[in-house]
């Protein structure tokens, strides 16, 4: 584990203007790792998912990606690395299916950005891989909104980043899509130099999809560390809820009490 | 590609036609062959030809493809399809400028120079607003060029009912649009290239734009430079429109809607397609407005939204039965 870092934050801090969402967050996500971010509503986790993505200013801190500081890379290259699910899909007019799924090669298409038959065939076997064969030439405003975010997976899957930021993977999901997308992820992190990072609500998914923790607490103080992290009395007091653990074959599972 | 080449060429040679019927039509009756004589330079139409209805078929042509890529940009830009290029106010600082110089007497050039001043004011005046010290979102550009745009309005209300008599035709037809005072404007074709040079290789980019500003920088989109850049591009081409012909209306809502239900809303191939497609269509409505009553004349933004009315409402009608 002494390889650099595929991100590294060394105290970050990210603020709003109401108010520190995260002091002092040191992390360091390297290959093969699997993160998981949880924390109340409105502490700050898409924010924070939005920062390390590059996409907002930190306050204070850095954010190294393989060494070199995030905010000296230009807008493409850190889009080869890096990969965000939104937590929701703004579409201003609707396009393709396949055209949609082709947005993910756009870091990787020259200026005037026409793709080869090379990004069409990704696009196609990432909507294969997502369920949605069949439905390149479908309207994304006819889709369901589990199709529209299994369809947010395959743009994901076409860009092919380093680093996998997902913003509330499940969402819409249905629980034989949240395994499948989960499980491909998770099948191409292990296979290579990638890693993920997600923002959930479930500690369930969380504990069975994650080997990395971090714990961001509504005061700005975080806890990260391995699965371990996830007692009923941290979840407890991270969510103002009493949470039973129960052991399963399959995993931990958290209850609400 | 081959498809973006063949659908470009079809569109182009439907222009070279629209240009046809413009030089074949008037008050003056030419037959299809005295019309091809006169434009290889001989016969007795080749003055009225070369001197009065292809000079005004070209400005038609420029103006219709100014506004209806104006409008392909604005609604990226300000992520809705009901956008068009004088949402934010363009129009309506073209029309206080113009009309305010129209009721001082002044014509000819001063008109254009006042439209083409009020429309850069409006523009201004928006993009200081909207920017203030918040975020610029689309909303918060559109909801300011909206209610900017309603001042304006106030304010022609008000330079109409101050008018007298004799001013108020003028004025009137300069904001229905109107293409017969329009002079040869090569101004107006050098903002059209540069435009579109300027946005045509930034179209990889708008695609992406819109599935979300979130989703655009995340896919190494610098989407603050890009939204300045298309407000820009934007107002300058409205406001280069509205200082040749007044705000016709509909080329540049109608047109980019009409495109992205036909050939889809690939910006690589729509913002060409655009630019030939508005021009071609104002050259049509321009030459019927011209000779449809001849010798009498039809303001060419009548036409325009007359045409553009129904064809926007069944548009409209089209896609929610899609959605269904």
């Amino acid at each position: 584990m002494s390889e650099t870092p595929l991100l590294a934050a060394r105290a970050l801090q990210v603020t709003t203007p109401a108010r520190a969402l995260c002091t002092g967050l040191e992390l360091s996500i390297r290959p093969g790792e699997r993160w998981g971010l949880l924390g109340r509503n409105g502490a700050g986790k898409s924010t924070l998912l939005h920062t390390l993505a590059g996409l907002r200013p930190a306050q204070a801190g850095s954010l190294l990606l393989d060494g070199i500081p995030l905010a000296a890379l230009t807008p493409r290259t850190r889009a080869q690395r890096i990969g965000l699910l939104p937590q929701v899909h703004e579409d201003a007019f609707a396009g393709s299916v396949l055209e949609t799924a082709l947005i993910g090669r756009h870091p990787h298409l020259g200026p005037w950005g026409w793709e080869t038959e090379r990004d069409i065939e990704l696009a196609r076997a990432a909507l294969a891989a997502v369920g949605l064969g069949g439905f390149e030439s479908r309207r994304i405003a006819s889709l369901s909104g589990g199709e529209r975010r299994r369809l947010g997976f395959a743009s994901l899957l076409t860009q092919d980043p380093a680093l996998y930021l997902l913003d509330e993977p499940s969402n819409h999901l249905d629980i034989h899509y949240q395994h499948v997308l989960l499980g491909l992820l998770k099948q191409r992190i292990a296979s290579g130099a990638r890693a993920w990072l997600m923002v959930s609500h479930d500690p369930t998914l969380a504990a069975r999809y994650c080997n990395r923790i971090v714990l961001l607490h509504a005061d700005g103080h975080t806890e990260t560390g391995g699965t371990e992290l996830l007692t009923a009395t941290a979840l407890s007091a991270l969510y103002g809820h009493p949470l039973h653990r129960l052991e399963s074959p399959f995993g931990p599972l958290f209850v609400p009490g | 590609m081959k498809r973006a080449l063949a659908i470009l060429a079809l569109l182009g040679a439907a222009a070279l036609l629209a240009l046809l019927f413009a030089a074949l039509c008037g008050s003056a009756n030419f037959s299809l062959t005295d019309t091809l004589q006169a434009l290889l330079g001989d016969g007795p139409g080749a003055a009225i030809v070369w001197q009065l209805r292809l000079p005004r078929a070209a400005t038609a042509f420029v103006t219709g493809a100014l506004l209806a890529l104006s409008g392909a940009l604005m609604q990226v830009l300000l992520r809705n399809p009901l956008a068009d290029p004088y949402v934010l106010g363009v129009s309506g600082g073209a029309a206080v400028g113009a009309l305010s110089l129209l009721l001082l007497g002044l014509g000819g050039l001063w008109v254009n120079l006042g439209a083409f001043a009020g429309a850069l004011c409006a523009v201004t005046l928006v993009f200081g607003l909207a920017h203030g010290r918040g975020a610029w979102t689309p909303l918060r550009l559109l909801l300011t060029g909206v209610v900017t745009a309603a001042g304006w309005g106030a304010l022609i209300t008000l330079l109409l009912s101050l008018a007298p008599e004799r001013a108020l035709r003028g004025m009137l037809f300069w904001l229905i649009g109107d293409l017969s005072a329009a002079a040869v404007s090569w101004g107006a074709w050098l903002v059209l290239l540069v435009a579109l040079g300027s946005a045509w290789p930034l179209a990889a980019q708008l695609n992406v734009l819109a599935h979300g500003e979130l989703a655009a920088a995340s896919l190494g989109v610098p989407v603050r430079r890009l939204r300045l850049l298309l407000y820009l591009l934007a107002s300058l081409l409205a406001a280069t429109a509205v200082t040749i012909a007044g705000s016709i209306g509909f080329v540049g809502l109608v047109v980019p809607h009409l495109l992205r239900l036909l050939i889809g809303g690939d910006h690589r191939l729509l913002l060409p397609a655009c630019t030939l497609a508005g021009g071609t269509l104002l050259v049509i409505a321009d030459t019927l407005a011209r000779s449809l009553i001849a010798p009498q004349q039809l303001p060419v933004g009548a036409v325009t939204a007359l045409l553009g009315v129904p064809l926007f409402l069944w548009l409209l009608h089209a896609g929610e039965r899609r959605h269904e």
